[in-house]
């Protein structure tokens, strides 16, 4: 290791550990540490995409003038300067025009993209499970498979009706039918049990990453 | 007509897409140069807001805001990351050790303060939130699969047991499939009023 | 006051011209008779009735004429009240051995009973005059004393209330109070003028202090509210200079020494439109009033300039009749009895003790404006001006602004208000919704602590250990998946996740390539992801990165996956990969390697649909697990494994992952917390529920 890296060594770990600070309070040294990630991750991200997207996919084509694939590539290069004028006047109104194309393309691809994958399968795989294979075994119920297809169904529908009860809830003055609230209820247990798996999740990952830190530290003052 | 031209711009393009969608055998030369615009139009509005980002905290050493230290210490380091960057290149591995020396300790810290963070949370909890069926029934789960990592829990003993392990570890999908398609819906029509000029009619 | 603005007296002694108000000419020093013309009553010697005067003397002639007359003689006597002396006067018979003849005696007769009848009507006119004019006077006097009370009663008010105000009137060794001395320093002119007044200024008589008929009438109307605007400044001006004089009420009396000469009026009251700047809803606002309890703003504006002619013209009265002129603070303390209504009205307390403050102010006013509109706001900068000479002792009191200005209530509430805005900037003044606590850091430094002395201790102490962890559907799902790879069939592994997650994910994901290559399996990797550029060495061969970058994020794979190469060239896309650009070409898998359900679910959305043969199956993070399990439900991931409770599936050794001991020290305490909380939670439950019943 040379005398650069070790220098860069010791001052990502002086980074890391101003991190910490943050236990004492939201301090100069936390702030320090988050402006150096903010700093090196934008500078890493704008070096890629100048030299992965733009280059490559933006200039390079012009260069092949007169052929179609550098006319075809005009149109990204006007729209690309017509972001670059957002810089200079944010009210603009030619600048709405690369960001309404954006929109306009990631929304068709949004409608595609739920509908066929997440919207019908999902729905699909609710009403699959009624399906007469998996409800019985060898000609006699399966009562786990039938138990969970209902249990299934009415959970999926129970946290509907709490999005909907919320919803309702902020409209009428007096309160929600007693069905209604109970059906809710169970919504919110089915809600409670994913957030509490979630919760779990979290906090193992960021378990790993704090043991493999202290780790690194206990493997690092070894060394010393 | 100023705020409504992204909108119309919005809606043409976005329904121009739809259909190459659903023609896609036919279409799919043109959807895919269309995509790709639209990449090189996102990476320019992301660079975009990357300089953005740097002229701002350029604005607020010169104006000697409050907090312009911190400003001086992200433009460093920005401007260090892309000129060596772009002096050495991208595969030089040198300079991906560099990067990897001052990012990885970084974030894994701050992971591992999530992890911190969570555990004063936890505390807190039912202080501020209370007793309701959300938060008993987020505790109960989170307390169950807890102690189910903590492998005290011998599965392979009774097959009963491990069905009903197997039963309440899936637990959580009803509740996720819940919220997915709740959202999925939500974002579908959204973007249904996107294409078909709501938006431009709400402004 | 007079109401023949030019008229002179002539002095019936010397011949000299001399003031209607004056009461001994200037001349020869004799008393000038019948100051007071009365209207509709005129009897004596009055300048400029000399034709009633023609007229008596014509009758008087004329009678006595008559009775010198024989022709006029009139033989019997008729009685005067009797309506039916005509029959009687027809049957009179002559007097015997009178000469003069019937007619005339007849009009003798007639004409003495009508100067009686005359004499008796006059008396009678004299006597209602008499009595309507007392009824006047006690009018006036009372409205007078009215007027007088109140002042009196304001200026204890503020003696009791601003004990504190120093005492800026202080007066010099002349004995001018200290406004007078600035107005004279802001125009030595007038100042010229003054002294002169006061040079010439002699005792004055009561007389000179008395209230003309017209005067007192306007002084009744004003006080009814009835008060023409015109005449207001008339009236308040005359009324300081009474202050210090006992009343006497004597109808026949002369107009009092004006303070204001008609002519002057006259120009004082074009400069005064606009003096003040009140705003119109305010005017408004006082229209419901009743007129008595308006502000006299008008007066207000008329006496002010008045107040410094008045002060010439008190002067010169003073100098001709040679008396003391009238003290200065009586004159403005009275005329600024509608300044008292004002303030009374608008609530502001304001301090008699510093009349010649607010006269300064108003003076100060005066000579700045000539004849422009007069801002309210310079009044009130002038007011805060005044701010300055109270004592520093003064609180600072946002509830109690502007008391030295002239503000109507409504006024006085905006600025009160406004101040208040003002005091409260950059202050809080709501209270912050989630404010940390010190005790708050505390904890969380202690809960901070303990978590990292036990992962300390767990790895400082013991070997790393083991869990036996009971598998999960859809980590065996992906097991299986990946077994039933066959040898050489093509993997694209598509990688995304960041560094902050790479112990959890890259144990796991160094395994399956491991388990690819040792089963012979090509495989491809590529990332969107900048970062993974650095993290990609970690998980392949030292300094190596990944097979290709794909731009443009998820665009870029639904590029890839749902458009065809177009028939005139190459897509953009294809010139930034170093490789072959048909990703999905011959691959039968696609592992993905990513820290975020999100990038999975988008995949399988955006990606998937448009190539649905190839299977996908993902490793990702704990956290991520729960959120999958739908689409490994529906099928559209064959499986998954999240986080290191999967690692024994994946038969991942120890040595690979994280020391799980410290990891179960972990779990343990944070089930120890959460449970603490609930205990915590319950406790303080509890303690509430009991203070209530105590209560």
């Amino acid at each position: 290791m040379s005398s650069l890296d070790l220098v860069v060594f010791f001052a990502g770990l002086i980074l890391s550990l101003m991190v910490f600070s943050y236990l004492l309070g939201d301090s100069f040294l936390f702030g320090i540490a988050m402006y150096t990630l903010v700093g090196v991750s934008a500078g890493l991200s704008a070096l890629v995409l100048l030299q992965k997207v733009i280059l490559p996919m933006l200039i390079s084509p012009l260069g092949a003038f007169p052929q179609t694939s550098s006319l075809l590539a005009l149109v990204p290069l006007v729209l690309s300067l017509l972001v670059i004028w957002l810089l200079f006047k944010r009210s603009s109104r030619i600048t709405g025009i690369p960001l309404g194309f954006l929109g306009g393309v990631v929304t068709a691809a949004l409608v595609i993209g739920v509908s066929r994958g997440t919207l019908a399968p999902q729905l699909l795989s609710i009403v699959n499970a009624f399906e007469p294979g998996r409800m019985t075994s060898s000609g006699m119920p399966n009562w786990t498979g039938i138990f969970e297809a209902f249990m299934m169904l009415a959970g999926v529908l129970a946290v509907f009706f709490v999005f909907h009860h919320q919803k309702i809830k902020k409209k009428l003055a007096t309160p929600a039918p007693a069905w209604l609230e109970g059906f809710a209820g169970v919504g919110q247990v089915f809600i409670g049990v994913t957030f509490g798996a979630v919760f779990v999740g979290l906090f193992s990952t960021g378990l790993v990453a704090l043991i493999a830190y202290i780790q690194s530290l206990v493997d690092f003052v070894g060394l010393w | 007509m100023k705020p409504r031209l992204p909108a119309v711009v919005a809606a043409v393009s976005g329904l121009a897409m739809l259909a190459a969608f659903f023609f896609q055998s036919v279409t799919s030369p043109y959807l895919g140069l269309v995509l790709n615009w639209a990449i090189i139009v996102s990476s320019m509005a992301l660079l975009v807001a990357i300089a953005s980002l740097a002229v701002t905290h350029i604005r607020f050493i010169i104006d000697g805001q409050k907090g312009f230290l911190y400003s001086i210490v992200l433009l460093v380091a920005f401007f260090s990351t892309l000129i060596i960057g772009w002096y050495r290149g991208l595969e030089d591995p040198q300079y991906l050790d560099w990067l990897r020396m001052i990012l990885v300790p970084v974030e894994t810290a701050l992971m591992g303060l999530i992890a911190l963070v969570l555990m004063s949370a936890a505390v807190k909890i039912f202080r501020v939130r209370g007793w309701s069926i959300l938060t008993v029934s987020f505790a109960l789960s989170a307390l169950f699969f807890l102690f189910l990592n903590l492998g005290f829990l011998r599965h392979d003993a009774n097959s009963t047991l491990t069905a009903v392990i197997s039963t309440l570890q899936r637990l959580p999908l009803v509740g996720a499939r819940g919220l997915l398609i709740g959202v999925g819906v939500g974002a579908l029509l959204m973007a249904l009023r996107v294409l078909f000029g709501q938006e431009v009619a709400r402004e | 006051m007079s109401e023949q603005p030019d008229e002179l007296r002539i002095c019936p002694h010397c011949g000299q011209p001399n003031a209607v108000y004056t009461l001994r000419c200037i001349r020869c020093g004799e008393e000038l008779e019948e100051l007071f013309d009365l209207q509709g009553f005129e009897i004596g010697h009055v300048p400029g009735s000399d034709e009633s005067e023609d007229e008596i003397a014509s009758m008087d002639q004329m009678l006595a004429a008559l009775d010198e007359s024989s022709l006029l003689e009139d033989p019997k006597q008729e009685d005067p009240d009797s309506p039916d002396d005509e029959a009687d006067e027809d049957g009179l018979e002559p007097e015997v051995g009178d000469e003069t003849p019937d007619w005339l005696e007849k009009v003798r007769q007639r004409a003495k009973a009508e100067q009686d009848a005359a004499d008796r009507l006059a008396r009678g006119g004299m006597a209602m005059e008499d009595q309507r004019a007392e009824r006047d006077r006690e009018q006036v006097d009372q409205a007078f004393e009215e007027i007088m009370r109140r002042i009196r009663e304001q200026n204890e008010r503020e003696k009791a209330r601003r004990p504190w105000r120093a005492e800026s009137a202080s007066v010099d060794e002349n004995g001018d109070p200290e406004w007078l001395r600035r107005i004279r320093e802001l125009q030595p002119d007038r100042e010229e003028d003054t002294k002169e007044i006061s040079a010439h200024s002699a005792a004055r008589s009561d007389l000179e202090d008395e209230w003309t008929e017209e005067e007192l009438q306007e002084l009744l109307k004003r006080e009814l509210g009835q008060v023409d605007e015109e005449t207001e400044e008339e009236i308040t001006a005359e009324i300081s200079p009474l202050r210090s004089v006992a009343f006497e009420a004597e109808p026949e009396e002369s107009a009092e020494s004006a303070l204001l000469l008609p002519g002057e009026e006259a120009r004082a009251e074009p400069e005064l439109t606009n003096f003040h700047n009140i705003p119109e809803d305010d005017e408004e606002a006082q229209a419901g009033q009743p007129e008595d309890e308006k502000p006299l703003i008008e007066a207000t504006e008329a006496e002010q300039p008045a107040q410094s002619s008045a002060e010439k013209e008190l002067e010169e009265a003073n100098r001709q009749n040679g008396e003391l002129p009238i003290p200065l603070e009586d004159r403005e303390t009275v005329s600024t009895q509608n300044e008292l209504e004002l303030v009374e009205e608008a609530g502001l307390e304001e301090n008699f003790e510093q009349p010649a403050m607010q006269a300064d102010l108003q003076e100060e006013a005066v000579p700045r404006d000539k004849g422009e509109a007069h801002d309210q706001a310079e009044i009130e900068d002038k007011s805060e001006n005044a701010d300055q000479f109270p004592p520093e002792n003064e609180p600072e009191s946002p509830e109690e602004p502007f008391q030295d200005l002239l503000l109507l209530r409504d006024q006085r509430d905006r600025a009160r208000a406004l101040k208040d805005i003002l005091y409260q900037e950059g202050r809080r003044t709501i209270a912050v919704l989630h404010e940390s606590s010190p005790q708050g850091k505390f904890g969380r430094l202690v809960l901070g602590l303990l978590l990292m002395i036990g992962i300390l201790v767990s790895i400082l102490i013991g070997p790393a250990g083991s869990i036996d962890l009971p598998p999960q559907a859809h980590a065996l799902a992906f097991q299986e998946n990946l077994a039933s790879l066959q040898p050489g069939e093509r993997v694209l592994v598509v990688m995304d996740y960041q560094a902050a997650t790479r112990h959890d994910l890259e144990p796991l994901a160094a395994r399956v390539l491991d388990i690819l290559a040792g089963n012979d399996i090509q495989r491809r990797v590529v990332t969107a992801n900048p970062v993974n550029l650095l993290l990609a060495s970690n998980l392949l061969e030292p300094a190596q990165l990944p097979d290709e970058f794909i731009p443009g994020g998820m665009l870029g794979y639904l590029s890839l996956a749902a458009a065809s190469p177009p028939n005139w060239g190459g897509l953009p896309i294809s010139l930034a990969f170093d490789g072959e650009a048909e990703l999905f070409a011959r691959i039968d898998q696609v592992i993905l390697i990513s820290d975020s359900a999100d990038f999975v679910r988008m995949w399988l959305e955006q990606v998937s649909p448009w190539r649905a043969g190839i299977k996908t199956s993902a490793i990702t993070t704990a956290v991520s697990g729960p959120m999958l399990l739908p689409y490994h439900g529906s099928g559209q991931l064959q499986g998954f494994v999240a986080g290191v409770t999967d690692a024994k599936v994946l038969q991942v050794g120890p040595q690979d992952l994280v020391n799980l001991r410290a990891w179960q020290a972990g779990m343990m305490l944070m089930m120890v917390v959460l449970l603490l909380g609930m205990i915590t939670k319950v406790d303080q439950d509890f303690s509430r529920r009991s203070e209530g019943q105590g209560r």
